[in-house]
């Protein structure tokens, strides 16, 4: 039977409308999913960024956050005005060539990712994003792990898959970036359980002796070690300092890792170089002794002209040594700053000595554990006189073993955040002095209400307004 | 070769079986429980040794002799086993 003409026209009208609603569909799609990957970011001056290209940052009041809103057509005016009230909105602008866009202004505590949440949950919003604020000369790592390191940026998200901590509680590192990133020309020996130097996160910043054939067996410079080509191991006395624990790569990474490669997290600095000192087992002890090769092993290295500024000693225990003060005061001689962890036992170092942050040699830094709320972490020792500033040391995210990542904790990580950022002031004054050095970093401690009494300073590092 | 807590549990009862001169058989394991320690030497440092400093996650066990009732603590993880203020002092098995 033949249809009707009519019956053709109505078909073809019902396959357009198909087609068109799945258009349709699709781009809402596409768009919640880029709004999802859009996380914003609040720096230490109050700017929001976000990790999307364009780089992104918005300059606010304290209180106020911005977003762009797009209300569904037929979305009426109560609904809105009523959305506004319940989030504590109030309409900047809309665009009178854009219909259904607005630009509103929110007072609120809550983290970008939480008001963004209400909004979307309104059926009247088809569309919300933080409102961008576009830089040309934004520095900003595009390491895909960067979100995860509070220590360095800190907006609230949530970290290791848990709650997020307290907006600005980061040692203003993207601020910092935007004067330096760091230098290859800058040396931190890093004592401890020795670093994975093939570690593809790593390998580009590792130092390089390279007046060493690798694996020729033989000793080529003459300083006592053979094939010590990115360091030292001082429990076997060879030149393999290969991490056998995950403890040592950690830190590396906390100064050093890569930054802006597109891997993995990035350091303190972007650029710098690692010298691998290794003296703790892969169970994470060691002995007096091999501390003191590793330190005897560096100070060798700077006499041939390695520009070795600083020794990251995320380690402790042990009770007073004169002979490893004697090996710290020489360190100092040679212009090197040793920052050593303040110890994980919620005691006082004042009364309680912790070794070697407690030796009283100009040049030692001890840090103290804070934690994403701007808290001394639970476990973190503290000592008004002996403790000097306290750094990020919880959930820690860096480099491990086999190319991965993993959050750590402990004033072991915080240490390597100070050495790094005296890397970083290096960088940009490398004539500074030792002295110069600790106090540039100390004395630029921001101020916390949680720190007072608990560290020298009573403040948390920022590695921003040490540079300046 | 990594331990497992079995086989932690096992080298605990191994040695205080022998430090306590009592048949395995009459140790008994009260706790065997996730733990944090403050350090790499899960706490327990030996004389004189220096550890790094990261919260250390492992498993603490409690072991009982029958014949007395006395208790006594190691510490282990995949790397170690320790037994914590043994007569005041530290060992890693």
């Amino acid at each position: 039977m033949r249809r009707s003409p009519l019956f053709h026209i109505v078909a073809g009208l019902m396959v357009v409308m198909v087609a068109f609603w799945s258009g349709m569909i699709r781009r809402w799609e596409i768009q919640r999913r880029a709004i999802q990957k859009t996380v914003c970011h609040r720096s230490t001056d109050d700017q929001l960024q976000s990790e999307t290209t364009p780089k992104v940052a918005y300059n606010r009041p304290d209180s106020e956050l911005g977003f762009i809103v797009k209300f569904k057509s037929g979305a009426s005016k109560s609904a809105i005005s009523l959305l506004l009230e319940r989030l504590g909105a109030h309409e900047i602008t809309t665009y009178k060539h854009l219909p259904g866009f607005s630009f509103e202004s929110v007072s609120s505590s809550e983290s970008v990712n939480d008001i963004l949440a209400k909004y979307k949950a309104d059926p009247n919003v088809e569309f919300v994003e933080p409102n961008f604020v576009y830089h040309t000369d934004d520095i900003w790592p595009n390491d895909p792990g960067f979100n995860e390191q509070w220590g360095h940026y800190n907006t609230g998200q949530p970290i290791n898959g848990g709650t997020g901590g307290k907006s600005g509680v980061d040692i203003g590192a993207v601020a910092a970036w935007n004067i330096t990133t760091g230098s290859e020309d800058v040396v931190v020996g890093v004592i401890d359980t020795g670093i994975d130097y093939t570690h593809t996160d790593l390998a580009a910043n590792m130092w390089v002796n390279e007046k060493e054939i690798p694996d020729n067996g033989i000793d080529d410079d003459g300083n006592g070690v053979v094939d010590d080509v990115f360091g030292y191991n001082a429990i076997d006395d060879s030149g393999d300092p290969m991490d056998d624990n995950r403890h040592g790569t950690h830190c590396a990474g906390i100064i050093g890792a890569v930054g802006d490669n597109d891997e993995g997290v990035t350091g303190v600095n972007w650029k710098v170089k690692l010298m691998a000192l290794k003296f703790l087992s892969g169970s994470g002890g060691g002995q007096l002794n091999d501390a003191l090769e590793c330190i005897n092993y560096a100070l060798e290295m700077k006499a041939r002209g390695v520009n070795l500024r600083v020794l990251s000693n995320s380690w402790g225990g042990g009770g007073y040594s004169k002979a490893l003060e004697e090996a710290i005061k020489d360190a100092n001689e040679a212009g090197i700053l040793f920052v050593a962890a303040a110890g994980n036992d919620n005691a006082n170092n004042d009364r309680d000595p912790h070794y070697p942050s407690n030796y009283d040699v100009p040049n030692v830094i001890s840090v103290a554990a804070l934690d994403r709320n701007d808290k001394l972490a639970s476990f973190s020792n503290f000592g008004e006189k002996t403790v000097h500033i306290a750094a990020p040391g919880v959930d820690v995210y860096s480099t491990v073993l086999d190319g991965e990542y993993e959050h750590l904790s402990g004033t072991s990580m915080a240490t390597p955040y100070v050495s790094g950022v005296a890397a970083l002031v290096l960088a940009k004054e490398p004539k500074l002095k030792v002295t110069k050095l600790k106090e540039q970093i100390l004395g630029s401690a921001v101020p916390v209400e949680a720190l007072k009494g608990k560290t020298a300073t009573g403040g948390r590092l920022n590695a921003e307004r040490a540079l300046k | 070769m990594a331990l497992t807590r079995e086989q932690a549990i096992e080298k605990a009862v191994a040695d205080l079986s022998k430090r306590r001169n009592v048949a395995p058989g009459d140790i008994t394991v009260l706790s065997q429980d996730d733990a944090q320690f403050p350090n790499g030497v899960l706490g327990a440092p030996l004389d004189g040794e220096i550890s790094m400093m990261m919260i250390t996650k492992g498993w603490r066990l409690v072991l009982q002799t029958k014949n007395d009732g006395e208790r006594f603590e190691y510490r282990a993880n995949p790397q170690q086993v320790r037994l914590f203020q043994y007569q005041g002092s530290n060992f890693k098995l």
